[in-house]
């Protein structure tokens, strides 16, 4: 039995558009009747209006019995309202049976004018505050910049605060000021800054709907993927409170996500069938990336440049993290790591590459760390990484590498952490 | 509910059938989506495996662990967590208000007094990231790890026994028969050198009193043979057997595989039981471990500066040096998870002698391991770990002198220290009583090390998880959180 009045009170949904319906047609109805001085519908039609009022607020009451439903001043008014809209539904069926048409109309009139609101703090509850007039914000937010309290905060007010916030602090997190967003919650740090793919909120978003531990939960409204994209873009950025951090804003960021999508359906199995074969480690970074670590440990003996070559080929796309380290490539292979656009960590210890080969680093825009532990470089050859933007970390233990060379280009490039321990 | 154990086995096998296509399913949607989909769908025919490995949650800060394993329960006051203070209390009974009636154990309980027994040792501060640290003189070269070092001090276990301790630290369970760690860690990342196996343990014998190292320690339970620990042999062949009889060549040898191979995979098709996957698995893993293994222990490669590091030891094979030098090698190719075993801490008398034996034996070539993978820039993403199962008592067990004394098992509270990928370098966490006896500061559960860890290697602990016996199992079972002041 009480399931069969759980499910009545999940159709406040379907019910509640009857009542909307029947009682602005009435009130339209009788609106045009006194405009021309003529009498009021027959009875049968009021009744049917309140039966339907009373029927939304009984299943309205229901859902809200259901445990795990939320209080806050939006619920709260939208259950008076209701309320009092059933109640004034039999007052208006009572004056009209009484004949009292002047009442009755004056109620009416009042009733049609409480439904707007009633139903407008019903929809923030399913949709979220914002959903009628998001298009037109987000129309406006399209910039070349944006921050915190401009973007992120916002965004975390409508999908997150409600249950992270000053009122409920689900696991233990808060996420409506920078403060309580570093201290994270109960499962650990919510943000790791510049780095997207560690930060458990992303990770959270991500993961599969049915998946318990997904955010915001499955019945709430979910993050759209430029939303996703915008969160991902601040935390990449350094997760600042204070700076602007690039974002292209709205329409432009809607085609780039799709062309990202699009990508990833490039990643065929068929594209990483060979590197299996060749018992080359292939893994992704997270869960739901495209980003690729690739280690080529296991049949390092045998890989050289135009083996490499042809197995990268399909996925220079994806990759992020590669490990060459003991292969027999030279330098030769150094110009395909330019058409890594992601590459991140680049592993090449005792392999045959020298300065020749890092020459053809040159600029590449996201590699951070580059082990050459075990290589035949020089001070002379790693003078030219100073150019690479991202860098900042280079093993050069067991090379030709001299203290003073390492000293010296350190201070000309202070953002590189340069490592030579003896 | 579930349905009851279905009587007729033939509808059990379509279930099986089912079973295996949904968890191979929900394996696809945990693991990476596109990426792992794409990656199982196409798993080469000698690296099926039984259990499909998972992929990270988020990504990960450290690659693989290298273990060491301190069997017996080190001494945490004469090596971490110094107690000036105890000087004054020699031979003076432990107070009631601090033991506050905890349970002993046998070896103990029936002792007339409880005297308190100092460290002998002298402590040193060294400098780390915060405002120094503490540690032994027994510790000499550890000691220069104190900025890249964590030491926690206020571990505390559920186990006061060695068997229920090892086998709780090393599985989240005190009864045998779950997962160990590595096995987990296999099966959740697979290993990044097929030729190698994901789960290597490398066991030296001690000095003083040894208790018994089971092979359960390192055994997958429910996980599927394959992610099973395999051991190195200490002796002069790390892997017996390892070439063809005369005759026999390498050709003859895959021919033979290939057949066998294909007769297993119609048992498979026939009793869908997944040991026969894993013996196939196995069986091709020692197929590529007779080339791997060869080039894995010949350490005439290493230059003397760097034999030297690890101590003379690391010449004697099966000794710690020598096993911290493989775990290094093995580190190097990629494999997920070595786990080191130094048997020999269980010091109930005698420990003054037997300790310092003890320490010199681990303490050049521990450190060595953490420089040397520091220097080839594989400290980042190795995360090290040195703990024992429990601590030892304050007081002593058997006759206190001034030179010497014994400590009984003390579950209470205990020190340990971790380096390298993900861990806050240079700090120490948590703190205990005046007595060592009772935890002041941020007690660390078993369970709360075992969730930390997994974070760092890329994984939320309630996820990972593998479905038998109705429910979904954890390394953490139900319990453990992640402590965000361990992690850099």
């Amino acid at each position: 039995m009480t399931e069969l009045l759980l499910v009545f009170g999940r159709f406040h949904v379907v019910f509640l558009h009857l009542p909307l319906g029947i009682f602005f047609a009435l009130g339209f109805v009788e609106w045009t009747a006194w405009r021309k001085s003529q009498g009021p519908v027959p009875r049968v039609w009021v009744a049917l209006a309140t039966a339907s009022a009373l029927l939304a607020a009984t299943s309205g009451w229901l859902l809200h019995e259901e445990p795990g439903r939320g209080e806050d001043w939006v619920m709260e008014w939208h259950e008076r309202l209701g309320i009092a809209i059933a109640l004034g539904s039999i007052l208006c069926l009572w004056l009209h049976r009484k004949g009292k048409v002047k009442q009755y109309r004056r109620t009416l009139c009042l009733l049609v004018t409480a439904l707007l609101p009633a139903g407008h703090f019903g929809g923030m509850m399913t949709h979220g505050d914002d959903f009628l007039w998001e298009p037109l914000k987000q129309a406006k937010e399209i910039s070349a910049d944006a921050t915190y309290s401009s973007h992120i905060a916002p965004l975390l007010k409508a999908r997150c605060v409600n249950c992270h916030g000053a009122r409920k602090q689900k696991g233990e997190l808060r996420l409506d000021t920078p403060d309580w967003i570093l201290a994270g919650g109960e499962g650990g740090l919510a943000i790791e800054p510049n780095a997207p793919l560690e930060s458990e909120l992303l990770y959270r978003i991500r993961l599969p709907l049915e998946d318990e531990d997904h955010m915001p939960p499955e019945e709430k409204r979910q993050l759209k993927p430029s939303e996703l994209e915008l969160l991902e873009t601040w935390i990449h950025a350094g997760a600042s409170f204070e700076d602007p951090f690039p974002w292209v804003g709205q329409e432009e960021q809607t085609l780039e996500v799709a062309a990202v999508e699009e990508e990833k359906e490039s990643l065929e199995p068929m594209n990483l069938a060979p590197l299996k074969d060749a018992l080359v480690h292939v893994q992704p970074l997270a869960a739901n990336t495209d980003a690729l670590w690739i280690d080529f440990s296991a049949p390092c003996a045998d890989m050289d440049d135009a083996q490499v070559r042809a197995l990268l080929r399909p996925v220079l796309q994806h990759i992020v993290e590669l490990n060459l380290a003991r292969t027999i490539i030279t330098d030769e292979l150094m110009p395909l790591f330019q058409e890594m656009p992601r590459l991140e960590k680049l592993d090449l210890r005792e392999t045959a590459i020298t300065d020749v080969g890092l020459k053809n680093l040159g600029h590449h825009p996201t590699l951070h760390t580059l082990n050459l532990v075990s290589t035949r470089v020089t001070d002379v050859g790693i003078s030219q990484l100073k150019t690479l933007p991202s860098l900042q970390k280079v093993w050069l233990w067991n090379t030709a590498c001299t203290a003073e060379g390492v000293t010296s280009l350190q201070k000309e490039a202070p953002q590189t952490h340069f490592i030579l321990v003896e | 509910m579930s349905p009851p154990f279905p009587p007729d086995p033939l509808q059990e096998r379509e279930l099986m059938l089912t079973r295996r296509r949904f968890f191979g399913l929900s394996a696809h949607s945990l693991g990476a989506g596109l990426g792992a989909m794409a990656l199982q769908s196409i798993l080469p025919k000698s690296a099926l495996a039984a259990t499909p490995t998972l992929g990270p949650h988020f990504r990960p800060k450290a690659k693989r662990v290298i273990y060491m394993h301190m069997e017996g329960g080190p001494s945490q006051l004469d090596l971490f967590d110094y107690k000036p203070g105890l000087q004054d209390y020699y031979d003076k009974d432990l107070p009631e208000s601090i033991r506050k009636g905890q349970r002993l154990t046998t070896m103990t309980s029936g002792q007339a007094r409880f005297p308190i027994a100092p460290s002998i040792f002298n402590f040193n501060k060294y400098e780390n990231n915060q405002d120094g640290v503490w540690l032994s003189e027994l510790l000499p070269h550890t000691a220069k790890l104190s900025k890249d070092m964590c030491v926690v001090r206020s571990m505390h276990t559920d186990s006061i026994n060695h068997e229920p301790g090892i086998t709780f630290f090393q599985t989240g369970n005190q009864q045998p028969g779950r997962p160990s760690f590595g096995s987990w860690m296999s099966y959740g990342l697979g290993n990044a050198n097929a030729n190698l196996p994901a789960f290597v343990v490398l066991i030296s014998q001690g000095i003083g009193n040894m208790q018994a190292l089971s092979a359960r320690f390192w055994g997958s339970g429910f996980l599927g043979g394959e992610h099973q620990g395999c051991k190195l042999r200490s002796g002069k062949d790390a892997v017996l057997y390892l070439n063809n009889p005369a005759g026999v060549s390498r050709e003859d040898r895959r021919r033979m595989l290939d057949l066998v191979g294909e007769l297993n995979e119609k048992e498979y098709e026939r009793s869908l039981d997944p040991e026969v996957r894993t013996r196939v698995a196995q069986a091709e893993m020692a197929y590529r471990m007779q080339m791997s293994v060869p080039e894995l222990t010949d350490i005439s490669t290493e230059d003397e500066k760097t034999l030297a590091m690890y101590g003379d030891d690391v010449h004697k094979p099966g000794s710690f040096a020598s096993n911290c030098l493989m775990a290094r090698r093995l580190a190097e190719r990629g494999v997920r998870f070595i786990q080191l075993y130094m048997r020999g801490w269980d010091q109930h008398g005698n420990l003054p002698k037997e300790i310092r034996a003890q320490s010199k034996a681990v303490d050049q070539a521990q450190s060595a391991l953490v420089k040397d993978l520091q220097r080839r820039g594989l400290l980042d993403d190795t995360l090290v770990l040195w703990s024992g199962e429990f601590g030892r008592t304050v007081y002593s067990q058997g006759t206190l002198t001034k030179t010497n004394y014994g400590r009984d098992h003390h579950p209470r509270c205990f020190s340990l220290w971790m380096a390298g990928g993900g861990v806050n370098p240079g700090t120490v966490y948590g703190a205990t009583d005046d007595f060592g006896y009772n935890i002041t500061e941020n007690p660390v559960s078993v369970h709360d090390l075992h969730a930390t860890l997994l974070h760092c290697l890329g994984f939320d602990h309630k996820n990972l998880t593998f479905p038998t016996q109705g429910r979904d199992m954890r390394l953490t079972d139900v319990f453990g959180k992640v402590i965000p002041g361990l992690m850099a």
